[in-house]
């Protein structure tokens, strides 16, 4: 696991900056706790494996359809 | 040249058809993938898109301008996405099925996601257990998780969108993470 990674996942949400006293704390707990470890790796994981996928194109005839239904000519690239 | 946004939203009130048509094309995208992530239908994700352009070109004499185009973009089509959600029957969640820990070892799923999640990725079963997961997941929960883990909003963005507290959507966030996690290792079982 990539400890600082990870604790600058948990500083981001918690609103903290990564020196602050409260993530200090929690680097300081991670250091010594496996299981909230194993907890914040697992998480981390599923949430890679949904980024992973990505994006999908607009398909083709969805995008027709959408300048049809609002009557506008779709812009060049 | 590439004019600014405040240039873009002022001629497209005035009605200038193309600078509508620039903020279409610029958003449609994100607007679909929104539309398919929350609703897990193509179809679904199309009615999607078709109503919130027509609603943004209708209110976009009315846009205050108070928030960026996008996040606006963002809130309405978020609206119609939840709308066809919450006709859908409600489905409550157990007690059991929200905590945060429910003392099993992940780590053989873990293992496994460290294995190959690429080739994992290409594997249709794998993406089939990703979309149900993720369709099983609470309204508030999903729309949460969609928007933080997969599009990338800011979480501050996304609590101006849901009209939610920030600590509301963290909390959201991290209930969606967890209870998505313990399905998908239920899945996998």
């Amino acid at each position: 696991m990539d400890c600082l990674e990870t604790l600058n996942q948990i500083c981001e949400e918690l609103g903290e900056d990564i020196n602050s006293p409260l993530c200090k704390e929690v680097e300081e707990h991670l250091k010594n706790c496996p299981k909230c470890c194993a907890h914040v790796d697992s998480i981390r994981k599923v949430v890679r494996l949904y980024q992973r996928v990505g994006d999908s194109e607009v398909p083709e005839t969805v995008d027709e359809r959408l300048w049809k239904v609002l009557n506008l000519s779709k812009p060049e690239d | 040249m590439e004019i600014s946004e405040q240039e873009l939203v002022r001629l497209a009130k005035n009605g200038d058809r193309s600078a509508q048509a620039k903020i279409v094309k610029d958003h449609e995208k994100m607007v679909y993938n929104l539309g398919l992530k929350l609703l897990g239908d193509e179809e679904k994700a199309e009615c999607v898109l078709q109503e919130t352009f027509l609603k943004v070109l209708q209110a976009l004499p009315k846009f205050q301008e108070k928030s960026q185009l996008a996040t606006w973009i963002y809130r309405i089509a978020t609206n119609q996405a939840l709308m066809r959600i919450r006709k859908k029957k409600t489905r409550h969640i157990s007690i059991d099925e929200d905590k945060d820990d429910d003392g099993r070892d992940y780590s053989a799923f873990v293992q496994s996601l460290d294995a190959d999640p690429l080739d994992n990725l290409l594997n249709l079963e794998l993406k089939e257990k990703m979309d149900r997961a993720i369709e099983q997941l609470p309204e508030n929960y999903k729309t949460v998780f969609v928007m933080k883990d997969i599009e990338g909003l800011a979480l501050k963005e996304i609590a101006e969108i849901l009209d939610l507290s920030l600590p509301a959507v963290k909390s959201n966030l991290h209930r969606a993470r967890v209870n998505l996690r313990n399905k998908l290792a239920d899945m996998w079982n």
